[in-house]
């Protein structure tokens, strides 16, 4: 097993990359989201902080994301080859027993 | 006679508000009609980054659109004899983009947790009603046990349609409408979809003809 888990910003790159995808979005607090997107907006980075959640358990590692995606494409397609990324890139980084990868489609279109 | 200092009453008002801030992110439904009379500037990161907002904006919008096209159509007076019913679906767009419950998405592996929010899936059944012509999604739900999968359901849309219009074929179109995006977006099983026309809204060629049918359909 990998010490290193994946990156918050590995699979935020990863999930956007998912065709149909167009937002991804925060799965922190209220105030700690708004101040990250205000930090993003200065810096004129592209808004990600704190939009993928990823914790250690004692069943395994878990991972959620709250998506938005675009209306032409299926969102049950969508949902599923978000996840698939996910455990692709968690199996290719060798993180051990995975107890969750949890998507959530908050937004069609 | 009700007295505005009774804290029983402002008890309530502050639980409604609660309610409401929580719904849409910690906004209210006219802090987001505000936004939108401001062209969404100068941008507020909270609301652009909440797909709760993101539903409740987009539906305002549409509604908008709807409502500018029958005034340019110089239907002004009649419109303003009856502006409740922009109030009232701009009431129910304020209930529907709420997230509500998770409806799973099916996937094979133990692990997926896949789910679609109730408030995605009212979401794109109001857009696909309003994407027909001569038609104004009203209230849409979703009845029954959304959260197990493979339990039937029944969808409910209410809607006002253009004054002339035929209601069956009219209410036949946005049913096929709203069978077509649940199939596209969800795995749901939909024993039903309920349509009830509540309204007849005014236009000009309709004013100016003669109605030739009045029936419903439900």
């Amino acid at each position: 097993m990998s010490d290193v888990l994946p990156s918050e910003e590995q699979l935020d790159d990863l999930i956007r990359a998912v065709p149909g995808v167009d937002e991804l979005y925060s799965s922190a607090p209220l105030v700690a989201a708004v101040i990250a997107t205000a930090v993003d907006a200065v810096t004129g980075r592209s808004p990600s902080a704190g939009s993928v959640e990823i914790a250690q358990g004692k069943s395994g590692l878990s991972v959620s994301v709250k998506i938005g995606i675009v209306e032409s494409f299926a969102a049950t397609d969508v949902c599923r080859r978000v996840h698939d990324a996910i455990a692709e890139q968690l199996d290719r980084s060798g993180t051990g027993p995975v107890d969750a990868i949890t998507v959530t489609v908050a937004r069609i279109g | 006679m009700t007295s505005s200092n009774d804290p029983s009453a402002t008890s309530v008002a502050d639980d409604d508000t609660a309610r409401e801030l929580a719904q849409y992110d910690g906004h209210t439904f006219e802090q987001l009609s505000e936004y939108l009379d401001r062209d969404r500037t100068p941008a507020n990161p909270s609301i652009d980054g909440s797909p709760e907002c993101q539903i409740a904006l987009k539906g305002m919008q549409r509604l908008r659109k709807a409502h500018r096209a029958l005034l340019d159509e110089d239907v002004r007076r009649e419109v303003e004899g009856g502006d409740g019913w922009v109030s009232s679906i701009l009431a129910h767009i304020s209930l529907e983009a709420r997230a509500g419950r998770d409806i799973p998405i099916e996937h094979p592996s133990p692990a997926a947790r896949l789910v679609v929010t109730e408030g995605a899936v009212r979401g794109i059944l109001r857009a696909a009603g309003d994407s027909l012509p001569n038609i104004i999604v009203g209230r849409c739900g979703l009845d029954g046990d959304v959260t197990v999968p493979g339990t039937p359901i029944t969808v409910r849309v209410d809607a006002s349609i253009r004054e002339g219009e035929n209601i069956p074929a009219t209410a036949d179109a946005l049913r096929q409408a709203v069978y077509a995006a649940l199939r596209q977006h969800t795995d749901l099983t939909v024993a039903a979809v309920d349509i009830t026309i509540r309204d007849l809204y005014a236009g000009v060629a309709a004013a100016a003809a003669p109605r030739t049918e009045s029936s419903t359909d439900e």
